[in-house]
């Protein structure tokens, strides 16, 4: 007989609104449908009733995770409208915190996933990085969460000191190295729970167009500062990793490499940070047109299209979320796995439902 | 511009839908834009609606299918060719919240 268990909308593992609705076979899953948008905000179209200063301090809302990456987007896209180009110190400036935030990110992830899994050692461990990680971010911007770094034309603050930062990042780095990584890659119990579960085919990745970490663990080396750099990352020298099972397991042995490149992308950003102003002219005038652009967040791919009648005010902002994408293969990932193992397959591509709602 | 057949050309040649954008460009019609990946290049292909109706390329490549559902709900762009699944907000309401002359219902008929 079967039977149908709704999970949600609060999801017992994350804290953000969500449905999954599973059928079951025993404890077998044998279909899943998913709902989601339970906290829709109207981002774009209150975004083309306000100004382009105004519209960065909102869509800096669409994500409480990864807002940076959200404002270093858009901006990009009103300054390739403008025809602004932005001085080479804000363009390292932005590659730092947008790492940074990559490391926030992932370690937020890696502590959920590490408490789903039943470990809360490392859920501790794994946060008190993130701790000293927010304190770098709080320290240069002075916000834990929003940090408001971006404007149009370069950055809004200066990062004073640099060898304060690298000191952190290179204690992060090793607490990487000799910690966290060790343990996620040998403890049984991990092993026990990761490997071999919600798999997603190369196949399958590449037909429902999945991007960043969840993409690179099927297989799949799609990777925007690689494939189209932007800000400084054509600079910079790192690794873009990718597995090749495309299992929960490898989902976290591509974030957690990730976080070690990020760590070297920092220290060299830091070490080459160039002389020079950091932000253009006040005032930007933003001529008719459109533009697109396209930033690798912390998930993946983060999409703007921004077109502009001439006034102060876009005409059209369309905002697509790297999660909006990652989302629909959870259906596919749960068919055939074991009930107990759905949260965990489901926070393995660390969706983000305030992203995909917006 | 025959939106299936671009579908079909783009998917054989490996690239990736990364979106597609929607905007009512005069009452009733709207300028659907593509948007490709290309082995890191961008390829946006617009075409326009007819009579707020376009083809779905759902059956053709799966990501689109919460793409177009998407539009829908914005814009109640009709995409044919496909089952048109309840709205990803609340199913009982109508399509086209981002439309200029969009309501809320309010059913329930309570003060708010």
């Amino acid at each position: 007989m079967s039977f149908i268990i709704p999970i949600g909308p609060y999801h017992p593992s994350l804290e953000e609104p969500f449905k999954l609705e599973v059928k079951c076979q025993g404890e077998i899953v044998q279909d899943a449908t998913m709902h989601i948008k339970f906290n829709f905000r109207g981002v774009e179209w209150l975004a083309q009733r306000r100004n382009y200063s105004q519209a960065v301090a909102l869509v800096e809302r669409v994500c409480g995770i990864c807002s940076n990456l959200h404002t270093l987007t858009f901006c990009r896209a009103v300054e390739q409208l403008a025809g602004l180009s932005v001085p080479t110190r804000a363009q390292y400036i932005r590659v730092i915190i947008a790492e940074l935030e990559r490391l926030t990110s992932h370690a937020l992830w890696a502590g959920v996933a590490a408490e789903i899994i039943g470990f809360q050692t490392v859920f501790m461990t794994c946060f008190g990085l993130r701790e000293r990680l927010m304190d770098i971010l709080e320290i240069i911007s002075g916000n834990r969460v929003h940090y408001a770094m971006n404007c149009i034309g370069g950055v809004n603050r200066e990062i004073s000191n640099p060898e304060a930062v690298l000191d952190i990042v290179k204690w992060i780095r090793q607490q990487m190295e000799e910690r966290v990584i060790p343990i996620f890659s040998t403890d049984r119990t991990i092993r026990a729970r990761c490997m071999g579960i919600g798999v997603l085919t190369k196949e399958r990745a590449v037909n429902w167009g999945v991007v960043g970490p969840t993409a690179r663990a099927s297989g799949v080396s799609v990777d925007l500062r690689r494939m189209a750099p932007y800000a400084a990352y054509d600079q910079l020298e790192f690794k873009v990793p990718v597995e090749t099972s495309g299992d929960v397991f490898s989902r976290v042995v591509v974030r957690l490499l990730e976080m070690v490149e990020s760590c070297r992308m920092i220290e060299q950003a830091l070490k080459q940070l160039p002389p020079g102003p950091i932000r253009g002219p006040e005032f930007v005038e933003v001529p008719p047109g459109e533009a697109v652009a396209r930033s690798e967040a912390p998930r993946g791919e983060a999409f703007y299209y921004v077109a502009s009648d001439g006034s102060d005010v876009p005409l059209r902002v369309k905002i697509r979320t790297p999660s909006l994408v990652n989302m629909p293969v959870v259906r596919l990932m749960v068919l055939g796995a074991n009930l107990a193992d759905v949260p965990l397959i489901n926070a393995s591509i660390d969706p983000c439902y305030s992203c995909t709602s917006r | 511009m025959d939106v299936e057949k671009m579908a079909h050309l783009m998917t054989e040649a490996k690239a990736r839908l990364v979106t597609m954008t929607a905007y009512e460009v005069s009452n009733g019609e709207f300028r659907i834009i593509y948007h490709w990946d290309l082995e890191g290049q961008m390829l946006n292909m617009a075409t326009m609606t007819d009579k707020g109706s376009i083809p779905s390329i759902a059956m053709i490549y799966p990501a689109s299918d919460w793409i177009e559902r998407e539009i829908h709900d914005y814009f109640a762009v009709q995409f044919t060719g496909r089952e048109s699944p309840p709205l990803f907000l609340n199913p009982e309401d109508s399509p086209g919240i981002f439309l200029d002359h969009f309501q809320i219902e309010n059913k329930e008929g309570k003060e708010r």
